[in-house]
């Protein structure tokens, strides 16, 4: 490993992963918690119905969706938790943009929900495919939506999309809410020196959508020093 | 005598089964989706027990704690997190909760620990009617 690549782990890559996997984890307690409520519901309904029949059939069925409902979320919480952890498997990889940007902002749902903002992502027609370390990609793609998060009303929603512009794959983000002046700067400072040299990004905004759009290099080497 | 508790959760989901649960068991249940909507039910009801989630979106459980025990400090809280850590314990400890149990809770636990908080809370609201009286007869100089 690099020197450069070892600090930008220090500087910020190891509190990303556990700020990343605390929200994870909570989020997979929580479904834990309500399957254990729907369960322990199902059991007073049985034991209910043995003084005083019948059994509620549709009750039952009601509640068993419901767990089940929580088991699928508790097992997209873990896939996603999956490749976030096999994302430093090698040290550049292909990677959707779509799907990265998708799994950055799943992965930080508890603290967008916290400050009550909802993400909203629209994948777009066709793929946008990015040369880039998925891990660093991933910390650059949060490092940009906390920023947004930050500048942004409580109950507001915020649109991030991909697409490719000039040949170069972009991410934008879009609300409706009042961002405060000078975020992309603001944003572009967040990201770490040593990231912003693994991953370069072009901040601009689209001052008739007042789009804050991030240019991705799509790069033809092992962007690693 | 019913305990009359309120449960405080941003998961809907999981409240709804628990306060169901809680019911049957006889207890007098409230619920509230936010800790804001909780200051206000507060406000309009009188609780016994207040169950409270640590992490909900704008106002954390911690600090609706500070808040409701500054409105009614004869009102125990029983906080519910994911992931209980000694900090956390000992901050809410300072700030005057009960008890700190952490998801998926076990609801027999959860239940005693809801009967000895009423306990607690008759005592401290005789307590307080004693030193009421107690004022009142020495201002009067009975």
């Amino acid at each position: 490993m690099t020197q450069s690549v070892e600090k930008l782990i220090q500087e910020g890559g190891v509190g990303y992963f556990g700020a990343m996997t605390a929200s994870v984890s909570h989020e997979i307690k929580n479904c834990l918690a309500i399957m254990n409520e729907n369960a322990g519901l199902m059991t007073d309904l049985i034991l209910l119905s043995q003084q005083r029949p019948p059994l509620d059939l549709e009750r039952i069925q009601s509640i068993t969706e419901r767990i089940t409902g929580q088991i699928h979320r508790a097992d997209t919480i873990l896939k996603n938790l999956n490749v976030f952890s096999h994302s430093m498997d090698k040290p550049v990889q292909p990677v959707d943009l779509s799907q990265a940007v998708q799994l950055a902002a799943s992965l930080g749902r508890r603290i967008s929900e916290n400050r009550r903002i909802t993400v909203q992502h629209q994948p777009p027609e066709k793929p946008v495919e990015v040369t880039a370390p998925f891990f660093f990609l991933l910390y650059l793609i949060w490092t940009i939506l906390e920023g947004a998060l930050d500048a942004m009303p409580s109950g507001s929603t915020l649109d991030i999309t991909c697409s490719e512009k000039k040949g170069l794959p972009v991410i934008s983000l879009f609300s409706k809410a009042v961002i405060k002046p000078g975020i992309e700067k603001a944003m572009t400072l967040t990201a770490s020196q040593h990231l912003l040299t693994l991953i370069p990004v072009e901040v601009a905004v689209d001052s008739t959508t007042t789009e804050l759009i991030f240019g991705l290099p799509r790069p033809t080497h092992n962007p690693l020093p | 005598m019913n305990e009359k508790v309120l449960i405080v959760d941003d998961e809907l989901e999981f409240i709804d089964a628990l306060a169901e649960r809680m019911s049957a068991r006889g207890m007098d249940v409230t619920k509230s989706g936010s800790a804001a909507d909780a200051l206000d039910e507060v406000k309009k009801k009188g609780f016994d027990v207040v169950v409270l989630d640590l992490q909900m979106p704008e106002m954390d459980g911690l600090e609706a704690l500070k808040i409701l025990k500054a409105q009614k400090p004869e009102i125990q809280v029983i906080l519910l997190t994911g992931h209980a850590t000694v900090e956390k314990g000992i901050e809410a400890m300072k700030l005057g909760a009960m008890d700190l149990l952490e998801k998926p809770a076990d609801l027999s636990v959860l239940t005693e620990k809801i009967h000895k908080a009423q306990a607690k809370k008759m005592i401290l609201v005789e307590k307080k009617a004693e030193k009421r009286i107690q004022d009142i007869m020495e201002t009067k100089a009975w």
